[in-house]
């Protein structure tokens, strides 16, 4: 196309019609951009000449990818985005894995302040992670799941001593040297093929957060939780977990991370088992362990999600109800039940309760 | 003046000041004045700064970057969200509700609204700010380059060389 051709082809624009984004402070300019998702954002670029740039310098993007974004995308927004980037979030197929750790090298430069990186899963293979992350001291959120983090071997003198910063944390089958988190408040630890003393150690990093997201769902795992930690959760005020009380290892992290929590204010269970294997006694017996201690006294609200009134469900409501002096709300749901649901209603309303404002709330389905 | 009197004065207007009752006087680069009460005035970040610093509140505060009309509009929002609790799930969603009206409505008129941007961003009112900002952004997402030339004005000046550049980056994207 010639120039002449080209010229004729610009869209030109009736007169008067102001530049109206041109005359805005590039503050506010700035602020409407960060506010777009990345594909809108490299978008402006085609805008005109004055916006082919424009967006690099932008602080606080937020670049969230899809898994389905391309891979040349990914690297050309990591290699121009010049300005501190607010959240970087990544879904890596198997096929990108390779591809990933030269991403993750970018990062340090970027001062991210919200990591998210999933990979997804392949059978029989999980990529190493990088260390580049953890040279990102500005993160206030760090989000992993699906990929391992080898100790380097050898260990070299690490400069690393944590994330000043970080306020939420999740880990999924990861064995993380997560250092000091002098911020953290929001930990979820999902380690069900994690050697039981790693998965100790990285519970112990985070035993001061105040709210805590636990899979104890545990046939993987390699032994049972000590007998008691050698640490409490202090702060810990909200605690969700993912459990099976059918099994005897489950129940046991359950009461493990019970015992030690000692400010605990509001619980929720989602009831898991898979299999129809039923330790039986499995909550009877910390339940007798525990009876006369003083368990969870600022306990105000229960959540029990998907029980189907097993013995030892049963057993567990009783033994909440008999030993939370500040309950207010008990609620659980029932999908199917071993008695009938009336049995069971009628059943649960006859259990001692510790708190005489304590409310048992059943809800079926 | 019995000191009797005068105590429960200075009782009372210290209540006053407590509770944010006291009333200050905004004017614009027209000279135009509005009154607002201390509570809707606080929504800007700039005049609570003032106020808290023992600032001029009887002189009232002069604001050269603002004319009446935008001032009054960004008052209507500093009223509602200064003066009206939001505590309840039902104060809340009335809250909701009004910025989602006073948004669409702005919305209607461009230029205003970006007037209505730059007061907000120079008096420092967080919730406005990010109203207008949003509102802008919205206008931009999902749009083909052409489509937000045409919304914003913007001249298209790219060379041949540019577009080259461009169509190499979407084969990325």
């Amino acid at each position: 196309m010639s120039r002449e051709e080209h010229r004729a082809k610009r869209r030109r624009l009736p007169a008067g019609e102001p530049d109206f984004l041109a005359a805005l402070p590039p503050e506010i300019v700035d602020d409407v951009i960060a506010r777009l998702g990345i594909r809108d954002v490299v978008r402006t670029s085609a805008l005109s000449r004055a916006w082919r740039r424009r967006w690099e310098s932008v602080r606080g993007l937020d670049l969230s990818f899809r898994s389905s974004a391309p891979a040349a995308a990914i690297s050309s927004v990591l290699k121009r985005a010049a300005a501190p980037v607010r959240r970087l979030d990544l879904r890596i197929p198997g096929r990108r894995f390779r591809r990933a750790v030269r991403w993750l090298r970018l990062l340090p430069r970027k001062r991210v302040q919200s990591l998210d990186l999933h990979f997804e899963f392949v059978f029989g293979e999980k990529p190493n992670l990088d260390p580049s992350f953890l040279s990102c001291l500005e993160l206030t959120s760090l989000i992993l799941e699906g990929c391992i983090f080898p100790p380097p071997q050898p260990p070299p003198p690490s400069t690393f001593v944590g994330f000043p910063e970080l306020t939420k944390l999740s880990l999924s089958e990861i064995d993380l040297p997560i250092g000091e988190l002098p911020r953290l408040e929001d930990a979820i630890v999902f380690a069900s093929a994690i050697k039981t003393e790693v998965l100790c150690k990285i519970l112990e990093g985070i035993s001061h957060a105040e709210t805590l997201g636990f899979d104890a769902i545990t046939d993987q795992f390699n032994g049972n939780p000590p007998e008691r930690f050698s640490f409490t959760f202090q702060n810990l005020r909200s605690l969700d977990l993912h459990a099976c009380l059918d099994q005897i290892s489950s129940t046991s992290w359950v009461f493990c991370i019970l015992r030690c929590a000692p400010n605990l204010e509001t619980l929720e269970i989602e009831v898991d088992c898979d299999d129809d294997e039923v330790d039986a006694g499995s909550v009877e017996g910390f339940a007798n362990a525990q009876a006369s201690d003083d368990i969870f006294p600022r306990l105000r609200d229960v959540w029990l999600h998907s029980i189907d009134c097993s013995s030892n469900e049963m057993c567990f409501i009783k033994f909440v109800l008999s030993k939370a002096r500040s309950l207010e709300l008990f609620s659980v749901r029932v999908t199917s039940s071993r008695l009938s649901y009336q049995e069971a209603c009628i059943e649960m309303a006859k259990y001692k309760r510790a708190s005489p404002l304590a409310k048992l709330r059943l809800i079926r389905g | 003046m019995a000191t009797g009197s005068g105590a429960a004065a200075a009782a009372a207007d210290a209540e006053e000041k407590e509770s944010g009752s006291r009333m200050i006087t905004l004017t614009s680069n027209e000279g135009k004045a509005f009154v607002v009460t201390e509570a809707s005035a606080r929504q800007s970040a700039t005049i609570r700064s003032m106020v808290d610093d023992g600032g001029c509140v009887d002189k009232g505060f002069p604001l050269p970057n603002v004319d009446s009309k935008t001032l009054a509009r960004v008052i209507q929002y500093c009223d509602e969200h200064g003066n009206k609790e939001a505590h309840t799930v039902d104060e809340r969603a009335a809250l909701a509700k009004f910025d989602k009206d006073f948004i669409a409505e702005l919305d209607a008129d461009k230029a205003f609204l970006y007037d209505v941007t730059m007061a907000a961003n120079y008096l420092h009112i967080q919730g406005l700010f990010a109203l207008t900002t949003q509102c802008i952004a919205d206008t931009i997402k999902g749009k083909t380059p052409e489509e937000i030339r045409t919304a914003f004005g913007i001249e298209y000046d790219l060379t041949a060389q540019d577009e080259e550049e461009i169509k190499e980056e979407d084969t990325h994207a």
